[in-house]
């Protein structure tokens, strides 16, 4: 059988948009769980602050915090993505390891 | 000359050309930050339900030893792992976060309050979240 380069490039690319799809809402869904979690977090802060409940210095430090949890979650991010993008190159590679595999003569 | 090309490119898709990002799922070290985590809110909740006189640092200074040493042998078995560049500074915010305010609770001249203890709660769950979610999307 002979080796198609264009069928397998069009096979590859959907393979690689069909995984994509099918991870996204999980970089969605890891991104709203973080903005709703910040939410509430800084609501009870604000909350607890406003009542009289939380000294000033108490507050100033978990405002301090927060940069540390963003950059977290920012982290998080990155990695749900990638861990996206490799099952994408890998089902994309599996396309091409299987045109090849047609191809060789056995 | 064709037929080597292509011998070459499958040998080399199935042997050292994998795509590799991110570390491979690990599902007992998953459990395990679920379980410290787990145990992290639980010292809290405890907090919150002991009346102000049992709330001194010295009768909660073994369960915070017994986290640190569960944080450090989890942070160990990342630095382990391969392509962990990504997870180390996650690793290293719940250390610095943990180790914070746990010194707060040692430095606190008097108890700790319910809104304080509340706080706390909120910032612990919230600095396991990104390593949970994270581990998570390796499955």
């Amino acid at each position: 059988m002979q080796f198609d380069v264009h069928e397998t490039l069009a096979g590859m690319m959907g393979a690689l948009q069909k995984q994509f799809s099918k991870d996204w809402p999980l970089v969605k869904s890891a991104a709203h769980q973080f903005l709703q979690a910040r939410i509430v977090r800084l609501a009870l802060l604000a909350e607890l602050r406003l009542t009289g409940q939380l000294p000033p210095t108490f507050f100033a430090e978990r405002m301090k915090d927060e940069q540390l949890l963003l950059q977290s979650e920012l982290h998080a991010i990155t990695i749900v993505t990638l861990a996206a993008a490799q099952r994408a190159a890998r089902a994309s590679m599996q396309v091409f390891t299987k045109a090849v595999d047609k191809a060789l003569p056995i | 000359m064709k037929r080597l090309i292509l011998v070459l490119l499958f040998g080399c898709l199935f042997s050292s050309c994998s795509v590799t990002l991110v570390p491979e799922y690990n599902a007992s070290l998953y459990q395990q930050i679920v379980t410290t985590a787990a145990r992290n809110d639980r010292l809290y909740i405890d907090l919150l339900q002991a009346d102000t006189a049992h709330r001194a640092f010295s009768q909660y200074a073994k369960r915070y030893a017994a986290l640190e040493a569960s944080i450090q042998s989890i942070n160990l078995q990342y630095q382990a792992r391969a392509n962990n560049s990504v997870f180390l500074p996650i690793l290293e915010n719940i250390q610095t976060l943990f180790l914070k305010y746990k010194e707060e609770h040692k430095q606190h001249v008097s108890a700790l309050t319910q809104a304080e203890i509340k706080v706390y709660q909120a910032y612990t769950r919230d600095y396991w979240k990104p390593l949970l979610i994270a581990e998570n999307a390796l499955r």
